[in-house]
């Protein structure tokens, strides 16, 4: 990967970043209600996509290490988990990327894995902390699940055109 | 032993955990203790405020349009219940400038510069909300360059909503009164009941269920009715006396028949607010 897309890739996904915390404050009412909560996680369906769909570049992890932080800071002001469950993603999908063709099916289904690890991770760091008082049945039914939904269905949609454009940069580079 | 310590990889997984927890235990421990955050953390919160309000415009343009729809559709009936209102209003009005203006005076007289009652507004706009909401989290655009300090109380609509716990340079986080984080500072409140007597509580959370908030450590014989007002008792804090908390909806008795636990409608919805008001109490105190 060239320097001029990795840049590329670093702008889209902090603006994906930005886009989960505005999307989840104009959409509150809607994604976040007392019945449920819906996580939107562009950020992370990026970081998916492009370390399963762009050659293996060891830049990518410590790309995920500093949205982690930025992430953490912005976010929550607590620092460590989004900085850790960033990077493991990445790390995982580039050890999962070795055994698996590449297909819409399986970037949507390591998308579905990583919201479930980073999410579930981030609500036990959470609970261990006493910083959110959702129990685990309620944290499954009324966050985790529709998070995995609304994510997994929105994933589907941008598979195409994320794909197409990786695929123009991979050929640039 | 030797084998064990000759896996790399091992290694550095658990020199990774360990520095993990402890970097998400010392900024606990800072957000929690300090007034601000590391001179760097502030620089990135609010590069990441100013780009995530050019970010967010474009989606609240299209939530508050929608929210007009909603508001043309609701106007009659609306209309309707404020022509009823609006004759009482102006008696309570006029009532409420004469309350004023007696109240200096007698401030005056008493050389009293600023009572618990007293504060500033800081207006801000809310530029982002915490995506995995576990802590209730947002952010606003006003920082300590405007004043905000931290804990300080925030209003949006008719009542308080949150406080502030987290001041950068241009930009501040605010939890919400409806937190379940148990290291929270808890609001202090007070029930002003129909025979004008005053019952002081905490805000100790919300239930989700009931959509209300919850308000313990009470501790009175006095009758507590629904419809009962709630507003900010001044104890604690920098949270002035007199801001409008709810209504009590219901009331839960222990086994003496003393209410143990009265729950709130909020003043404000709690899922759909865009504009707020940093309040500064005048009087400041521990």
């Amino acid at each position: 990967m060239d320097r001029r897309h990795f840049i590329d890739i670093s702008i889209v996904a902090f603006l994906g970043l930005l886009l989960d915390g505005a999307l989840s404050f104009a959409g509150q009412g809607i994604l976040i209600t007392p019945q449920w909560q819906v996580a939107p996680s562009f950020l992370l369906l990026w970081l998916t996509f492009v370390t399963y769909l762009m050659p293996s570049d060891g830049r990518l992890l410590w790309l995920a290490v500093g949205l982690g932080i930025v992430y953490d800071f912005y976010y929550s002001g607590i620092i460590g988990f989004y900085a850790i469950a960033f990077p493991a993603i990445v790390y995982g999908i580039q050890w999962a990327r070795e055994y698996l063709p590449i297909s819409g099916v399986y970037a949507v289904l390591l998308y579905f894995i990583s919201i479930v690890v980073v999410t579930s991770g981030v609500y036990f760091g959470h609970r261990f902390l006493g910083v959110g008082g959702e129990g685990f049945v309620g944290f499954v039914s009324q966050v985790l699940w529709p998070t995995i939904v609304v994510n997994v269905v929105v994933a589907g949609l941008l598979y195409v055109p994320c794909n197409r454009l990786l695929a123009r940069w991979r050929v640039e580079s | 032993m030797r084998k064990f310590f000759a896996n790399k990889k091992l290694i550095i997984v658990m020199i990774i955990l360990i520095a993990t927890l402890s970097t998400v235990a010392l900024s606990f421990r800072v957000r929690e203790n300090r007034s601000a955050p590391p001179l760097i953390q502030r620089v990135a919160n609010d590069i990441s405020n100013t780009a995530a309000a050019i970010v967010s415009a474009p989606m609240v343009a299209i939530h508050d349009g929608f929210n007009n729809v909603t508001d043309l559709v609701n106007t009659y009936n609306e209309n309707q219940a404020l022509k009823k209102d609006i004759t009482q209003w102006q008696q309570t009005k006029a009532t409420n400038s004469t309350l004023k203006q007696e109240n200096s005076q007698l401030k005056k007289q008493l050389k009293l510069n600023a009572t618990l009652s007293d504060y500033k507004q800081i207006p801000a706009s809310v530029t982002s909300r915490q995506p995995a909401d576990w802590e209730n989290i947002f952010m606003i655009n006003k920082g300590s360059l405007q004043g905000v300090k931290k804990n300080m109380p925030v209003v949006s609509g008719a009542g308080l909503i949150g406080r502030v716990i987290e001041v950068n340079n241009i930009s501040s986080k605010v939890e919400l009164i409806s937190t379940a984080n148990t290291n929270a500072d808890r609001t202090a409140v007070e029930i002003v009941n129909k025979k004008d007597e005053h019952i002081n509580g905490i805000v100790s959370g919300y239930d989700k269920t009931d959509e209300a908030l919850t308000m313990t450590q009470i501790n009175t014989k006095n009758a507590i009715e629904k419809g009962d007002t709630v507003i900010t008792s001044g104890l604690g804090g920098l949270t002035p006396k007199g801001l409008y908390v709810g209504k009590v909806v219901s009331v839960k008795n222990d086994d003496y028949g003393r209410p143990a636990t009265v729950y709130l409608k909020p003043a404000t919805n709690l899922n759909d607010f865009s504009v707020v008001t940093v309040i500064s109490r005048d009087v400041q105190g521990g």
